[in-house]
C-alpha cells in the first residue's frame, strides 16, 4: 500500500511538533522517519496510525484520504517501542487478538499464528506469557502480532530502543528480511542513523517538526543538504569558505580560519561565503614524500581514539580549528601520537557544498 | 492517545462523575456552610452560632480539648511508634513478620471497640480495676482525656509505623557507607543521614495521626464523659437540632471542618515533597544484636502490639462471657449472646453487609472509572476531579454525615431517614482507597497496551473492557475490600444519618455499651471483628497485598 502525507501539521498546545511535513511512502518499500528525540517523528507515525488526529493536512492509504478513518479500522499494524504486550494473555492469544476480533475462524486462527511465530522463530513458545519472555523475545511476538493479520501498512516505532547492541543488530537484519519477504510497506521510526542506513529503502531526517532531507542512505550520506543531515547522519567536519574565484565547474575558496586555499569541484557556479561538509574519512593522512593532492595542508595531532577497525583523530590545523579524521587499518599504517605533526589532504571531488 | 477525539464515552462518564461528586460532596458541605452563616429562626444572614462559639467557654473548651489529645496522642505514638519502625526494620527479633504484621492491624479495628474493651477493663467494674482493687490499688480510671489519649496512641501508632519504616526502607544502604567512610561515627550517621532522611516521614505520620484523633467520634463519645471534643459536640447540637438549631451544628462542623481540611492540605503538601529521589534501592543490612539488647528490642515491640490488641481479646472473649448488663462473669462461657444476636437481633448484621456491599460495588464502579481518568486525563480537569474525590478524606465522618442529612432533608431529593443516604455516605467516604488502589496499578501499566489493541482493530472503549480491566484486576479487588471493611467499621457518620430499622451492626454495638450491655455488645464486635480480618486475610494470602496499598 502506497502511503502519501501532505502537508501534515500537528500542534500540542503552543508547541508545534510537526510542521508541514509531505512525503510520499512506495508500496513495498521500507521507509525510515529519522532524527533526534522530540523531532515529532513518533508523532508522525501516530497520525498515519490514526493516534492523533493532525490539525492540517491529509493522510492518504493509496490514493485514499484517512484522515476520518478511526485507528481501530486503519489495518495497520503497529509495533510499539515498549511492545506494548498484553500482559494477561499467553504469546498465542496476543498474536491471535487481532484475529479474533476480525472474527477468523478458530482453524484460521491456529494456521495463521502458528505460521507467524515460526516465521519470527518463536515457534514452541505459545503458552508462555510475555513477562516469562527475554526482550528480543518479547520483540518477536509484538512483530507477529502487528503482522498476523496482514495489514496494509506496518508500523514501527523504535523497535529496537530496548534491546542490547548485538541483539539489536541481528533483529534489525532479520526485520528488514521478513518486511522484504512479505512485501509490506513499512515505515520505521528511529533515532539510529547507523540502523536507519542499514535497513531503509528511503529515509526521511525531521527535524523540529519538519523535514530536513529524503532519500536513499546513500543519497543521503553522500550529499547531505545541510549542517543538521550532515552531522545528524554520520559526522562531517563543516568548513566555513570564502570563494574567490569560478571557473568551469572548478572553485578556488580560501578557508575562514587560517589562509589556506582550497580547490572544490561544484557543477554550479559558486561565490561569496560558502559552507562544505567534509566526512571524516574523506580526509586522507599523507604518508611522509607522498604526492600531495590538489588540497594539503598540515596540522597536529591533538588527540588519537583506537577504535579496532579504525583510528579517529582529532587534528589541530587552519588557524586554529578542530577537524576529526578517520584513518583505517591502523595496523599497516601505524598510530600517530598526541602532537605529532600530520600531513592532511583531500580530492576536489569530495567536499559537498551545504546550506547552513 | 488523543481522548478527547476519540472517547466520546469517556466524556460523557466525566460529566456523570462531575455530577455525583457535587450532590455528594460539594453541596452538602456548602450548604452547612450556608446554614451556619443562617438565622434559624428567620433565615437572615448572621453570625451568631459563630460568635457563641468564640464567646462560651463551653464550646471553646470543646476546641482546646480536641487539640490537647489530638496533640498528646500524636506525641504519644510518634514517641512508641518511630523506635519500633526502626527496630523492626534494622535489627534481627524473632518472630518479626509475625510482629509487623500484627503491628499494624490496630489501625483496622474500629477504635470505638477499642474504647469499650479499655471500659471493660477499667471502667466502672473493669477487670483490671477489680482486680487491684482486692490488692487495695486504685486503677487509674479510663474516663476523661487520659483514656482517650491511651486509645487513639496505641490505634494510630501504626501509621507512624507504616511511614516511617518504608522510609527507613528506603535509604540506600550506601549512604550510610558514605557517611561512616567520610569520617562520621555511626551515631553521627544515623543523626546526620538517616533521620533528616526519615524526617519528612515522621511529619506525615504525626499530620495523620493528629487528623484522625481530632476526626474520631466513637472514643471521646463513650470514654470522654465530661471531656467534651468538638465531633462529639456537633453530633450533640444536631442530636437535639432536629428541634433546635441547625446553625450550631454546623458552624461546630464548619470549625472541625477547616481543622480537618488544613491538616490534609499540610499533610499533602508534606508527601508531596517527602520523597528524595532514591533510585535503584540496596537496604541496609538487618543487624543482629547480641542477646540483651535482642531482649530488650524484644520485649518492647511485641508488649506494644500485646497492648494494642490485647484490649480486643478481652472482647472476643467477653463476647463468650456470662454477662448480667455490665456485670461480667469471667471463667464462665456461654454462646447466649451470640445465639441472641442471630436470632434476636440478626438485623444489624444484615444491615451491615447489605449496605458495606452495595457502598462497595459502586464504590468499585466510580474509582475504576475516576482512576481512569485520572491516570489518563492530565491538566485542569483531572486536578479538580482529584481534589473532590480526596476530598471526603478530610471531613470528619459526624461531619458529613450531619451535612448529608441536614442537605437532604427536605426539598426535591429527601434521603434523609432512608438507607440510601447510609450508601451514600459510605460510597463517598471510602471511594478513595479504592480510587487509591486502583488508580496505582493503573500508573503501572504501558499506556500503550490500550493503542494496540485499537492498533489491532478492537474500537477503543472495548480495549479498555479488554486489555486495561483484566490487568487491573487485582487492584480493584483489593480496593473492594479494603472499602468494604472500613465500610463496616464505619460509625461517626451512621450515628448521624441511621434511622431504625437501618441500625448497623456499629451502632448495635454503640448503643449496648452505651447502655451498658457489655455482653451482646461485645458479641456484636467479635462478629464486626471476624467479618474485618477474614477479608484481609484473603487479601493478604490471595494478592499479598495489604492494607499499606490504600494509605
Amino acid at each position: 500500500m502506497q502511503v502519501e502525507l501532505r502537508d501534515i501539521r500537528k500542534s500540542f498546545g503552543r508547541l508545534t511538533v510537526i510542521d508541514g511535513v509531505s512525503l510520499e511512502i512506495e508500496e513495498g518499500h521500507l521507509f525510515t522517519l529519522l532524527g533526534p528525540s522530540g523531532c515529532g517523528k513518533t508523532t508522525l507515525l501516530k497520525i498515519v496510525a490514526g493516534f492523533h488526529a493532525p490539525d492540517a493536512g491529509q493522510v492518504l492509504f493509496g490514493g485514499t484520504r484517512v484522515n476520518a478513518v478511526p485507528p481501530h479500522k486503519r489495518e495497520t499494524g503497529m509495533v510499539f517501542q515498549t511492545y506494548a504486550l498484553f500482559p494477561h494473555l499467553t504469546v498465542f492469544d496476543n498474536v491471535a487478538y487481532g484475529l479474533r476480533t476480525r472474527r477468523t475462524s478458530q482453524d484460521q486462527i491456529r494456521k495463521k499464528v502458528a505460521e507467524v511465530l515460526e516465521n519470527v522463530q518463536l515457534d514452541g513458545l505459545e503458552a508462555r506469557f510475555p513477562s516469562q519472555l527475554s526482550g528480543g523475545q518479547q520483540q518477536r511476538v509484538a512483530l507477529a502480532r502487528a503482522l498476523v493479520f496482514s495489514p496494509r501498512i506496518l508500523l514501527m516505532d523504535e523497535p529496537l530502543s530496548n534491546l542490547d547492541a548485538r541483539l539489536r543488530i541481528s533483529m534489525r537484519e532479520e526485520i528488514k528480511r521478513i518486511q522484504k519477504r512479505l512485501g509490506i510497506t513499512t515505515i520505521y521510526v528511529t533515532h539510529d542513523q547507523e540502523e536507519a542506513m542499514a535497513i531503509s529503502d528511503r529515509v526521511a531526517i525531521l527535524n523540529g517538526g519538519r523535514l530536513e532531507q529524503i532519500g536513499t542512505p546513500w543519497e543521503i550520506y553522500a550529499a547531505p543538504r545541510n549542517r543538521f543531515v550532515a552531522q545528524f547522519m554520520g559526522s562531517s567536519n563543516i568548513l566555513d569558505l570564502d570563494v574567490t574565484g569560478y571557473d568551469a565547474g572548478r572553485a578556488r575558496a580560501q578557508a575562514r580560519t587560517g589562509d589556506q586555499v582550497f580547490h572544490l569541484c561544484s557543477g554550479k557556479p559558486l561565490s561569496g561565503p560558502i559552507l562544505v561538509a567534509l566526512r571524516p574519512e574523506w580526509i586522507d593522512i599523507l604518508p611522509d614524500g607522498a604526492e600531495a593532492p590538489v588540497n594539503a595542508f598540515t596540522g597536529t595531532v591533538v588527540s588519537a581514539m583506537f577504535v579496532g577497525s579504525l583510528v579517529r583523530y582529532g587534528v589541530r590545523c587552519l588557524g586554529d580549528r578542530l577537524l576529526t579524521i578517520d584513518a583505517a587499518d591502523p595496523h599497516k599504517r601505524g598510530i600517530k601520537g598526541e602532537g605529532e605533526p600530520i600531513r592532511l589532504g583531500f580530492d576536489a571531488e569530495r567536499p559537498v557544498v551545504i546550506e547552513p | 492517545m488523543n481522548i478527547g477525539r476519540h472517547l466520546n464515552t469517556w466524556n460523557v462518564i466525566l460529566v456523570l462523575v462531575f455530577i455525583v461528586l457535587f450532590f455528594a460532596v460539594l453541596y452538602p458541605v456548602l450548604y452547612i456552610f450556608k446554614a451556619s452563616f443562617m438565622d434559624p429562626e428567620t433565615g437572615a444572614f448572621s453570625l451568631n452560632s459563630y460568635q457563641t462559639f468564640f464567646k462560651y467557654p463551653y464550646y471553646l473548651r470543646c476546641l482546646r480539648n480536641s487539640l490537647f489529645v489530638s496533640a498528646l496522642a500524636t506525641g504519644f505514638a510518634l514517641v512508641i511508634g518511630i523506635p519500633f519502625a526502626f527496630f523492626l526494620s534494622r535489627y534481627d527479633l524473632p518472630g518479626k513478620d509475625v510482629i509487623k504484621t500484627l503491628g499494624t492491624l490496630p489501625l483496622i479495628l474500629p477504635t470505638f471497640i477499642g474504647a469499650e474493651a479499655w471500659i471493660m477493663l477499667l471502667g466502672r467494674n473493669g477487670l483490671l480495676a477489680n482486680t487491684l482493687g482486692r490488692f487495695g490499688l486504685e486503677a487509674p480510671t479510663i474516663y476523661g482525656w487520659k483514656g482517650i489519649v491511651l486509645v487513639y496512641t496505641l490505634q494510630f501508632f501504626p501509621y507512624v509505623f507504616l511511614m516511617v519504616s518504608s522510609a527507613v526502607n528506603a535509604i540506600d544502604r550506601s549512604l550510610e557507607e558514605a557517611a561512616t567512610s567520610l569520617g562520621a561515627s555511626r551515631l553521627r550517621a544515623f543523626f546526620t543521614v538517616t533521620l533528616p532522611l526519615v524526617t519528612p516521614a515522621i511529619l506525615s505520620g504525626a499530620l495523620v495521626v493528629f487528623y484522625l484523633s481530632i476526626e474520631n467520634f466513637g472514643v471521646p463519645i463513650l470514654i470522654g464523659e465530661d471531656f467534651r471534643v468538638l465531633s462529639v459536640q456537633a453530633y450533640n447540637e444536631f442530636i437535639s437540632e432536629m428541634g433546635g438549631n441547625p446553625s450550631m451544628a454546623g458552624a461546630l462542623s464548619m470549625i472541625l471542618l477547616s481543622l480537618t481540611l488544613l491538616l490534609t492540605v499540610v499533610q499533602k503538601y508534606w508527601t508531596e515533597r517527602k520523597t528524595y529521589a532514591i533510585t535503584s534501592v540496596q537496604r541496609t543490612a538487618v543487624k543482629r544484636l547480641s542477646l540483651l539488647p535482642t531482649a530488650l528490642i524484644w520485649v518492647f515491640c511485641a508488649g506494644l502490639v500485646f497492648i494494642a490488641l490485647f484490649p480486643f481479646l478481652v472482647v472476643v472473649v467477653a463476647a463468650f462471657t456470662k454477662a448480667h448488663g455490665p456485670v461480667m462473669y469471667y471463667g464462665q462461657f456461654t454462646l447466649d449472646h451470640f445465639i441472641k444476636a442471630f436470632t434476636i437481633a440478626p438485623r444489624p448484621i444484615l444491615n451491615s453487609f447489605f449496605l458495606a456491599t452495595a457502598a462497595t460495588l459502586i464504590g468499585i464502579v466510580f474509582g475504576l472509572v475516576v482512576s481512569y481518568l485520572l491516570v489518563r486525563r492530565r491538566g485542569t480537569v483531572s486536578y479538580v476531579l482529584d481534589v473532590l474525590t480526596m476530598l471526603p478524606l478530610a471531613i470528619a465522618g459526624t461531619v458529613q454525615g450531619i451535612a448529608l442529612a441536614v442537605t437532604y432533608n427536605k426539598g426535591l431529593v429527601v434521603l434523609t431517614g432512608t438507607w440510601m443516604i447510609l450508601v451514600l455516605a459510605y460510597f463517598i467516604r471510602k471511594v478513595p482507597f479504592s480510587i487509591k488502589t486502583t488508580s496505582a496499578l493503573l500508573h503501572q501499566i504501558d499506556r500503550n497496551i490500550e493503542d494496540a489493541s485499537v492498533n489491532l482493530g478492537v474500537p477503543p472503549f472495548r480495549s479498555f473492557l479488554k486489555v486495561i480491566l483484566p490487568v487491573m484486576m487485582p487492584g480493584i479487588i483489593a480496593g473492594a475490600i479494603i472499602m468494604w471493611v472500613t465500610t463496616l467499621a464505619e460509625l461517626s457518620s451512621t450515628i448521624v444519618l441511621y434511622y431504625g430499622p437501618w441500625a448497623t451492626m456499629t451502632v448495635e454495638i454503640f448503643q449496648r455499651i452505651n447502655s451498658g450491655d457489655f455482653g451482646p455488645a461485645s458479641a456484636f464486635a467479635t462478629v464486626l471483628i471476624v467479618s474485618v480480618l477474614i477479608p484481609l486475610f484473603i487479601l493478604h494470602k490471595l494478592l499479598g497485598r495489604d492494607l499499606t496499598t490504600a494509605l
